[in-house]
């Protein structure tokens, strides 16, 4: 990911760079259908490209120009034999303009008819094939029949075009399996007057000025990462220069450079910004080269903090190495190295961090601290493709779970820990209420994740609704706090044997018996069932060699297949039940 | 370098191949990878490179490699 930020996009150098993708190196493939009514043979090298940096080879099939409605409603179309994992809709506002100058009829009826076809063409394929869907925004026009005045004219092109992508996004909203391509935001950010080029649209029908493909290939490329799991949980932060101006253990509280107007002001925008990360989710914790006393000073003392110790799930200040105190966030959090982000202001700190530790995303920060947040929204660090009310409470439930991890060493042992914590256990067949959560957990696991089917919201409905499978949720709470909905396992019978296709748990909950209490569960359905085996899979990806002998540690046998991909099998007779302190409750008891 | 030279600069790099030599009876027929895309990306390229623009019409209008280098001189000159 780090590399993709980075780089530069420089429309020529990319497609020479299209023709020289090393093949040699472990990707992971992704299939990326384009439906557009511009041309789409300048994004194909690009989008390859992009992909290839962040270690996906990318098969791209390219609609029949201009026909997103008869692709999407066809079922014989290439598009559904290609069965693609993401189909990107991009609608040009040239297109929509040789429309809008054609119209029969009323504006109203204009903007009602292009939203009805875009968002049939969406429905026609999610209804078909359970991918991830990415719907363009469109550019705002340039030209203005009435002057300012347009604005205020519902009939004008700029008010039609205004009211089709409020109507985008207004459908997009409940329908998760849709996410934006905000290429409004990208034209207006370079300026529009740079972005249209109509003589290239004229020639070869041209999305835009080619200088400006590569930011629309990447937005792509972002946002098809994000579905997939590729997302930011933790911005890492320095203290002295990042957060304030000056150094706190020299200059003390009253000397440091913060506040809410004047030469401060830069540090007080950058930590409001930073403080809107954290709620909506992003964890935020600290690495500075300082005496912890001193460091903590501003967060519990200054007037012009908006950071307070509590926005801190860790907080690490000390002499060591920073690449140290980064391994040491990275364990207590239990997350990737690369869905982290180091913000320093010391350039010195900052290849230190890429050097020892490549896949953290080090940003470059300019040396004026009031270009801070700027330079950071340029590199669109925190795409996502969900957003739900776990997002809003993580920072509290990684705040609890560094309170357990206190309370565990003064326990004499783990039992008598594991006991006090009087954990409850909530496990139960997928319902419509728990799907997006449900959904995300799938797209964010990946350490305890067994076989790593990344299934959208819309699989997992059909998961729910399957009379053969038997799709589980898991939820834990304990004295402590709720952890919500942290593991699903998925199996199904198949002859003999109940067959285990999925099992993924949140690694904030490894160590207290849930795995334990799960297999007893499994294998007392099996039981149940008069089934005599229960079969388990495991497939390696990058990420989950946490669990490569996790049926091995139950008694499994492995029959077939190797450390990338086997299969376990179990005699459910020979099966000892293990102990646990986890009390089954029904949904409706949990929250008691 | 001359403009000969600094157009044959731009056409290796579009068409990726570091051999290629222009001459002005050249068309698009001969290069493998001359279509309508690469096209696009040449004369962005060359405006790029000149620091000019073409209009619709000098692109609909040149036939060979000859009359673009003809209106390039051309607009070199006026600049």
């Amino acid at each position: 990911m780090g590399n993709l930020r980075e780089s530069n996009l420089v429309y020529t150098a990319l497609v020479r760079e299209s023709k020289h993708l090393e093949p040699t190196l472990v990707l992971t493939a992704v299939r990326l259908a384009l439906l557009s009514d511009a041309a789409t043979q300048q994004f194909v090298p690009l989008l390859r490209v992009l992909f290839h940096r962040a270690g996906f080879d990318a098969s791209i099939y390219e609609g029949h120009f201009d026909a997103v409605a008869l692709e999407s409603l066809n079922p014989g179309s290439g598009l559904y034999s290609f069965q693609p994992d993401a189909v990107a809709v991009i609608n040009s506002v040239q297109a929509l303009r040789a429309k809008f100058f054609q119209r029969a009829g009323t504006v109203t009826a204009f903007v009602a008819d292009t939203l009805l076809e875009i968002v049939g063409s969406w429905d026609a394929i999610l209804a078909r094939d359970a991918v991830t869907l990415l719907q363009s925004t469109y550019v705002m026009p340039y030209e203005r029949m009435f002057g300012n005045f347009d604005r205020k004219v519902e009939e004008s092109f700029s008010s039609a075009v205004e009211a089709i992508n409020t109507g985008i996004v207004d459908a997009a909203r409940v329908r998760s399996a849709v996410l934006i391509n905000d290429v409004q935001h990208i034209a207006s950010w370079v300026g529009r007057h740079r972005w249209f080029d109509d003589r290239l649209w004229d020639m070869a029908k041209s999305f835009c000025a080619l200088d400006h493909l590569p930011a629309v290939a990447r937005n792509i490329v972002d946002i098809v990462l994000s579905a997939r799991g590729r997302i930011v949980k933790c911005v890492i932060l320095d203290l002295d220069n990042t957060l304030w101006g000056g150094v706190i253990g020299d200059d003390g509280i009253d000397g440091i450079v913060l506040n809410v107007h004047g030469s401060g002001e830069s540090f007080y925008r950058f930590q409001c910004f930073l403080k809107e990360l954290r709620k909506r989710g992003i964890l935020l914790a600290v690495c500075s080269k300082n005496e912890m006393s001193n460091a903590l000073l501003p967060f519990e003392k200054h007037p012009d903090m908006v950071l307070r110790r509590e926005d801190i799930t860790v907080f690490q200040a000390n002499w060591d190495d920073k690449t140290a105190n980064i391994r040491v966030i990275q364990q207590v959090l239990n997350i990737g190295l690369d869905s982290m982000v180091f913000l320093d202001d010391n350039p010195f700190e900052r290849n230190l961090v890429r050097g020892v530790l490549p896949e953290v995303i080090v940003p470059e920060l300019p040396e004026d601290p009031a270009d801070y947040v700027r330079a950071i929204s340029e590199l669109n660090l925190f795409e996502t493709a969900s957003f739900s009310n776990v997002d809003l409470q993580r920072t509290d439930l990684y705040r609890a779970e560094a309170e357990r991890r206190a309370e565990q060493a003064s326990f004499a042992n783990a039992g008598d820990f594991l006991r006090s914590l009087k954990m409850r256990i909530v496990v139960a067949r997928f319902d419509a209420f728990h799907l997006p959560r449900i959904a995300q957990l799938l797209q964010r696991s990946n350490q305890f994740n067994l076989t790593t089917h990344r299934y959208s919201e819309l699989e997992c409905a059909y998961l729910m609704s399957s009379s053969s499978v038997v799709p589980l949720y898991v939820k834990l709470a304990d004295r402590l706090g709720d952890h919500g909905l942290i593991g699903v396992v998925v199996v199904e019978p198949e002859g003999e044997t109940l067959v285990v296709r999925d099992w993924l748990m949140s690694c904030r909950v490894l160590a207290r018996g849930v795995e334990d209490y799960l297999m007893n569960c499994i294998v007392a359905e099996a039981s149940t069932r008069g089934l005599k085996t229960v079969c388990g899979e495991y497939i390696r990806t990058a990420k989950n060699q946490m669990v490569k002998d996790f049926y091995g540690r139950f008694g499994f046998t492995r029959h077939s297949g190797d450390g990338d991909h086997a299969l376990w099998s179990l005699d459910t007779s020979a099966y000892e039940s293990r102990e646990t302190f986890i009390q089954p409750v029904t949904e409706a008891n949990q929250a008691n | 370098m001359d403009i000969r030279e600094r157009m044959t600069a731009v056409f290796c790099e579009v068409f990726d191949d570091d051999s290629i030599e222009i001459y002005p009876e050249m068309i698009a027929a001969n290069v493998e990878s001359w279509d309508s895309i690469t096209h696009i990306n040449l004369i962005v390229a060359l405006e790029q490179e000149f620091k000019l623009r073409f209009n619709t019409a000098d692109v609909a209008s040149m036939k060979n490699v000859g009359d673009l280098e003809c209106l390039i001189r051309q607009k070199v000159n006026q600049a």
